[in-house]
């Protein structure tokens, strides 16, 4: 990995973009097979309630109908790692618009029409929309049977004969001591809305269940592994039975990761003999149904001395996940023990409560937890400087953690990029010059871990012409993962980058990775790639030296070609050393690669240690100017400045495309989505006119910076970037706002209606 | 019920899509978005949201931009529709635009990118030479959710530039 890099740090062409622009681009709607049924799903109008009967007859009847199932048809649950949902809903339903039953016919206005005429009897249960209630003892219980439910009991301890599926501890050093240490303590209550994910394309899928056994899933699916896992686990197949194809994705952000249009659409495609079943979801239904990024509170208090160091925190975090766990006892983890924040905090106790409502499930959201902890961490630490008197930059700068440091977990992170991304904001804010009149303004800092442990492998391929092909499980869904794995295995081959053909998600194709998301791919699936591209060049140098005759020591790897060092008028192209072609002289070239971060280590659930949780931290610092017209509460962003430690940065456009989009993510959410219930559990908003998404008119510019701390384990140094962009914006803006007028909103989104309150021009709210 | 149950009559009736005449059977019903993905074979229509809200079925009809997800095929029948798989000159060039959103990184996961196109399209048939104001206007009925509309805007102005500086280039590509 010495020398000059040829492909890393540009930004070439994005391998995919040519298709897209010519709206070529397959998607899983776009999707038709031979034969092919069409789906439907009825769901529950209720949030909760027991299920008498299902009588499925009148929607057999429909001209066209070829199958129709419900819960009693597929008596499997899933979710890793508590199994508690099932496919369609068993004898009982959670939520508003949970699946019920569904259809396939022949095409899909009969499908539809007889999912309509699906008739069940409900006996209506007292539901539980607020996880504060349905904490309580006494509260009604979603799943009585719970303990009969598969779960690792390794990762998370539920609460018994209660709604909390999951609670979090974490103890470190003596938080008793530290506050009587405090010269000041500071408490606060933080909100943050539940949203959806935005993405534009709805979910879809085609499944077929072939009669020799083998299912595939053409899914939007970002991570086909997990996905084939999670159904491999509830049907009690293997997981090679299982094939999950991904073609391009229009839009993940957690959406997409694990299962989520596919069990209904797998119930029919095990019942049509054979017949493939495609199940494309609406809005609507993408709105109320497909997973939301659930709703969370962040109570903080904190202990600081006079001169602004931290020195204890209390934090209790209540974490809304809907009728089903999915991510929840993960996420409640992971989430909880962020709300320290990248600061030094010696004494630290935190408690994070995983609930179940009667409400649409919560998934994974790009940020994992971190943009609801930052927006109440970093709302906090504004409120603590302006407690003391101090300079909201120079606090942070005093307690960010630094190389050496320890986390609250008990970690001693490398290479962190805080201090330096918190430098760069500043400078390019020029915080240290007077703002613009009638502005506000404000730097905030966040920490994010990445999954672990987490494993990923690829196989490089030569091709006949000495092209190459990467055999890669990262889905793309937007954040450029196909250029930037087709770079590393070019640099580390050492062929030219449009030699390289990335052959992406298909599990019976691409070899195992644990996941795309978590910011996880560009280190975890980047280390696997540059590995297979370095056992693919040991072979093509072997092979040159005997081509060549020369030692394998005078032989240099580059442009798809190897050259004699001394001599470069001796050379071999890859295509002559391809062994692709019958009656090559050599046998075929194909690389191997595994990783997995080394050493990282589980958590101890009962006092959240984990000496090495993470193999690597996403670093932010996000700047935000705006200002505020007192009259109508309406915000108006200036600018955004967002900078992230990269480690090494491998594409710099694309790159800047994650932070811009991202940093856009945080902003729109910060002000305008909220999914709206009613008291029955039903979601008012399901459409993009009733629920406000930022627009071309809403987002203002938006500078990136990439500052690069190598990571010593990272390809090339890199760490990941995607998450970091969406996280710390809410609290910028909320920060930036009260610097601006005086008020601080701490529940999100910051409304104009809020800001008027706040201003004592709108009288408070009626709960 | 007894509306639902009925199977209006279908029609054979012909369509104009990116100069292409398509004959197709529909139920008349049908949304145009259904048609021209199901029966005419362009699915770089997508369809996001079936209320008229995020733009990504965006096509020309008679050179104004409509939403296929809410226009009744039926009402279409006669008009010329342009889709983005129209772009693409005969010879295989690229259309201003779509060099442009290559070349400045506007694509990431492409769901959005036709719509894009065809309301860019539309803003620079009318509007040779847009302000960036007048471009974000444009846009702003098609939803993006991954890159901050910041390169989308600016492979706009950018296509209208290069338009504006070889006006040869134009009207070949638009002709449908």
């Amino acid at each position: 990995m010495s020398g000059p890099l040829n492909v890393i740090g540009r930004s070439p062409q994005q391998v995919d973009a040519l298709e897209k622009v010519l709206g070529r681009a397959t998607f899983a709607a776009d999707i038709s097979l031979p034969r092919m049924l069409h789906g439907a799903v009825a769901r529950s109008p209720l949030a909760h309630a027991t299920i008498r009967n299902i009588d499925l007859s009148a929607a057999l009847r429909v001209k066209g109908v070829r199958a129709v199932v419900c819960g009693r048809d597929v008596p499997y649950r899933y979710n890793l790692p508590l199994r508690d949902q099932p496919f369609l809903a068993i004898d009982r339903v959670r939520y508003v618009g949970e699946p019920v039953a569904a259809v396939a016919a022949e095409d899909l206005d009969a499908a539809r029409e007889a999912a309509s005429l699906i008739r069940v009897e409900y006996e209506e249960l007292p539901a539980v929309l607020d996880p504060a209630q349905a904490m309580l003892s006494g509260a009604p219980l979603l799943h009585p049977e719970f303990n009969k439910y598969w779960r690792d009991e390794k990762l998370f301890d539920p609460i018994p004969n209660s709604n909390v599926l999951s609670h979090f501890k974490l103890r470190k050093g003596d938080v008793e001591a530290g506050f009587a240490e405090a010269d000041e303590i500071f408490e606060g209550t933080y909100t943050s809305q539940a949203f959806n994910h935005g993405a534009i394309e709805p979910h879809a899928v085609v499944a077929q269940v072939e009669l020799a056994g083998q299912m595939t899933l053409w899914s939007c699916q970002q991570s086909p592994w997990f996905a084939a896992d999670d159904l491999a686990i509830a049907l009690g197949w293997p997981v090679h039975r299982i094939r999950v194809v991904t073609p391009f994705i229009g839009g993940g952000f957690g959406a997409k990761h694990g299962l989520k249009a596919e069990p209904p659409a797998v119930a029919l495609a095990l019942k049509t003999g054979g017949r493939p079943v495609k199940l494309v979801m609406s809005r609507e239904e993408v709105f109320t149904a497909l997973g939301v990024r659930g709703a969370v509170t962040v109570k903080l208090r904190t202990g600081v001395k006079r001169d602004g160091r931290l020195v204890a925190r209390t934090a209790e975090v209540i974490w809304d996940t809907g009728a089903y766990a999915d991510v929840g006892p993960l996420l409640c983890r992971n989430g909880s023990y962020s709300s320290t924040g990248p600061y030094r905090i010696p004494n630290q106790s935190i408690d994070g409560y995983c609930v179940y409502t009667n409400k649409v499930v919560t998934s994974a959201f790009r940020s994992y937890g971190t943009m609801e902890m930052s927006f109440a961490y970093e709302s906090h630490m504004d409120e603590i400087a302006r407690g003391l008197q101090m300079d909201p930059v120079q606090i942070r700068r005093q307690n960010l953690l630094q190389d050496g440091d320890e986390t609250a977990t008990g970690e001693t992170p490398k290479a962190v990029g805080l201090v330096p991304t918190l430098t760069a904001c500043a400078s390019a804010m020029e915080w240290d010059k007077p703002k613009a009149p009638g502005r506000g303004r404000a730097i905030v800092s966040t920490a994010k871990s990445s999954v672990a442990p987490s494993g990923s492998s690829s196989f490089i391929q030569m091709n006949d012409d000495g092209t190459l092909n990467v055999m890669c499980s990262t889905t793309e869904m937007g954040q450029g993962s196909r250029t930037v794995m087709t770079q590393l295995a070019a640099e580390a081959a050492g062929a030219r980058f449009e030699d390289v053909h990335l052959i992406a998600s298909d599990t019976a194709v691409t070899p195992p990775d644990r996941s795309t998301s978590s910011s996880r791919s560009t280190f975890n699936m980047g280390n696997a790639i540059v590995r297979a591209a370095g056992d693919a060049r040991e072979q093509i140098l072997d092979k040159a030296s005997e081509l060549l005759e020369e030692p394998r020591e005078n032989l240099d790897v580059r442009d798809s070609a190897v050259f004699v060092r001394k001599d470069s008028n001796r050379f071999c192209s890859f295509a002559q050393l391809a062994g692709v072609r019958p009656g090559s002289n050599f046998g075929p070239i194909v690389g191997r690669g595994s990783f997995v971060p080394a050493d990282t280590t589980a958590f101890n659930v009962k006092t959240g240690e984990g000496r090495r949780i993470t193999a690597f931290w996403l670093y932010s610092c996000q700047g935000v100017e705006l200002e505020v017209d007192p009259d109508t509460g309406k915000i108006t962003l200036h600018r955004v400045v967002s900078a992230h430690d990269t480690g090494r940065t491998l594409n710099p456009v694309a790159c800047e495309g994650q932070i811009e989009g991202g940093a856009a993510i945080g902003c729109s959410t910060a002000l305008f989505e909220d999914l709206v219930l009613d008291r029955d559990g039903k979601v008012l908003n399901p459409n993009f006119l009733d629920y406000r998404m930022a627009t071309s008119c809403d987002i203002p510019p938006i500078e990136s910076i990439l500052i690069e701390v190598p990571h010593p384990e990272g390809p090339y140094g890199a760490k990941g970037i995607g998450e970091g962009p969406t996280t710390g914006i809410a609290a910028a803006i909320a920060n930036a706002v009260e610097d601006a007028i005086g008020v601080r909103i701490t529940d999100l989104p910051i409304t104009p209606e809020k800001i008027l309150r706040a201003l004592g021009k709108l009288p408070p709210a009626t709960p | 019920m007894d509306a639902r149950t009925q199977k209006p009559a279908r029609q054979v009736v012909e369509l104009e899509v990116d100069g292409e005449t398509i004959e197709a059977t529909i139920a008349p019903h049908r949304l145009l978005v259904d048609v021209l993905r199901d029966a005419c074979g362009r699915t770089s229509v997508k369809e996001g949201c079936e209320s008229a809200s995020c733009g990504a079925c965006t096509v020309l009809v008679d050179d104004v931009p409509r939403l296929a997800c809410i226009t009744p095929a039926a009402d279409v029948i006669g008009s010329k529709i342009r889709t983005a798989e129209s772009l693409r000159s005969s010879d295989g060039r690229l259309h201003a635009l779509q060099e442009a959103f290559i070349h400045h990184h506007a694509v990431q996961c492409g769901f959005c990118t036709p719509g894009m196109l065809m309301a860019g399209l539309a803003l620079l048939e009318e509007n040779s030479r847009p302000t960036e104001q007048e471009v974000r206007d444009a846009i702003a009925g098609n939803l993006c959710r991954c890159t901050g509309y910041v390169r989308i805007v600016r492979a706009i102005l950018a296509a209208a530039q290069t338009l504006g500086a070889r006006p040869e280039r134009r009207l070949p590509e638009m002709a449908s």
